[in-house]
């Protein structure tokens, strides 16, 4: 078979593709160059060979310069045109610690200022999150850690895991990709992004820019626990709240379910404290409402009975003159007795009105619902527990009937 | 779109509720027919949430997640 130039290059850029695809590569930068806008371009090189390397100028997350040594991730292919073969690159890491130490710093420093570690722009966690976001490896034993506490921890919960690789070539890929997948899909109320300790360099994921501005831009709140207590990354100094590990990070997320049984169960006990509180401050309304009345009722009652009383004596006392003869009597009094008939008729419909409205805020009608009334041996209405003995003998009044007991 | 799926029973919502009538009835003066709805309300409430704290299930839910494809032609 004889291959066209373009089908030859078309052929191997193919057979790269599948055969090798993604390598990880270490070499010091040689020739860094910039080409046009948009492109970047070095040499990656050893003691015995060199090639080149090309990435996008925006995929460029640090400052590069010659002599520096590094790890690319890329993948091996030809350009189309020169057929020239070259490493395309995906990310690139520093390699050493002193190298790591310093990016690490300049971009603690540039976020600081851009305000992104700002409490400020932190928001509260869910109180009680039934959907939880979890972006780690499902090798870490962190993975582990953070199902095993929130089993333990949480009531019913779903945990909506986005496996990913924690550390070297394509983790930060996959937690930038995790955590905009659960913040599309609004899979969860809140996320955990975690990995247990490591050295400096495992740990370098969690320190690169991307990582960073992809938990700033989650709409979902973000815990993260990356290492151990001591080990603080940029993704720690972004995150809504900090964990110090992945236990932590758990149960910062989910709040214990049996201090939130203990949380309700005196949220109703001081629920049936206040309730009685108020229903009885009601129940003594009632009752100076009642004397009220009642005093208000006497009046005219008394009045009526004075009124009577005079209207007989007088009665009696003009029937006894000489002068009664001549007058219609019988018709005088019969006058007045229909007055004053009339007049009790008008008070006797003035008390059934009055009697109505006592009766609808009377105990009785509150016993119909179901509250009782106790009486102490005076008969004297009971308020307070603390009021009474053991051996008491008290009454009790319900909606029908009464009962006796003695206190225990 | 994998939506938090609607429930019948918001285990928040509810908690939140129970704590305002309980917040209500310590700081405001209660009407006797209005305060009883409220105390049976809180105290059914309060069963709910209790019976939802027993409920111990854990799922476990793998989404796949998409990564960009962007390969620029970039040539010297």
């Amino acid at each position: 078979m004889i291959f066209s130039v373009s089908e030859f290059v078309d052929y191997l850029r193919e057979h790269l593709r599948t055969t090798v695809g993604e390598v990880e590569v270490k070499g010091e930068v040689s020739g860094f160059r910039e080409r046009g806008d948009s492109l970047v371009f070095f040499d990656l090189k050893d003691e015995g060979s060199a090639v080149t390397c090309f990435l996008m100028k925006w995929e460029l997350k640090q400052e590069l310069a010659d002599g520096e040594e590094i790890r690319v991730l890329a993948t091996p292919s030809l350009f189309k045109k020169s057929g020239k073969f070259h490493l395309r690159v995906k990310e690139i890491a520093l390699v050493g610690e002193g190298a790591l130490a310093q990016a690490f710093l300049k971009l603690k420093s540039k976020l600081e200022q851009e305000g992104l570690f700002d409490e400020a722009r932190k928001r509260p966690l869910p109180r009680f999150p039934e959907r939880i976001g979890l972006v780690t490896s499902a090798d870490a034993a962190a993975y582990t850690d953070v199902l095993t506490i929130l089993k333990d921890r949480s009531r019913q919960h779903t945990v909506v895991f986005a496996p990913v690789r924690v550390q070297g070539a394509g983790s930060v890929r996959d937690i930038v990709a995790a955590l905009r997948t659960l913040n599309e899909q609004r899979a969860a109320e809140v996320i955990i992004v975690t990995r247990g300790g490591g050295s400096f360099e495992d740990l370098q994921s969690f320190n690169s820019e991307d990582v960073a501005r992809a938990i700033v831009a989650s709409r979902i709140p973000v815990v993260v626990g990356v290492g151990h207590e001591r080990d603080t990354s940029i993704a720690d100094l972004v995150a809504d709240v900090r964990a110090t590990t992945p236990t932590n990070a758990a149960q910062l997320v989910a709040p214990d379910r049996r201090e939130l049984l203990l949380a309700v169960t005196e949220l109703s006990r001081r629920l049936g404290v206040e309730a009685d509180a108020s229903l009885r401050s009601a129940s003594d309304r009632v009752g100076s409402s009642l004397d009220r009345m009642q005093r208000a009722l006497q009046q005219p009652i008394d009045r009526i009975e004075q009124l009577l009383g005079s209207f007989r004596a007088a009665a009696v006392g003009f029937a006894a003159t000489p002068r009664a003869r001549h007058v219609a009597v019988d018709h005088a009094a019969a006058t007045l007795t229909e007055r004053m008939r009339r007049r009790s008729q008008e008070q006797v419909q003035r008390l059934a009105h009055i009697g109505k409205l006592l009766h609808a805020l009377s105990p009785n009608a509150v016993l119909a619902r179901g509250f009782s009334l106790t009486f102490d041996g005076q008969g004297k209405i009971l308020h307070d527990a603390k009021a009474l003995a053991t051996g008491d003998h008290v009454r009790t009044r319900l909606s029908k009937g009464e009962f006796d007991s003695a206190v225990l | 779109m994998t939506q938090v799926p609607k429930r019948d029973f918001h285990f928040t919502k509810a908690f939140e509720e129970l704590e305002a009538i309980v917040k209500e009835f310590e700081s405001e003066h209660i009407d006797l027919d209005e305060g009883l709805k409220k105390f049976e309300r809180g105290l059914a409430l309060a069963k709910q949430l209790k019976a939802k704290l027993q409920d111990v299930e854990q799922k476990i839910e793998t989404i796949k997640q998409k990564f960009d494809s962007d390969e620029p032609k970039g040539e010297e």
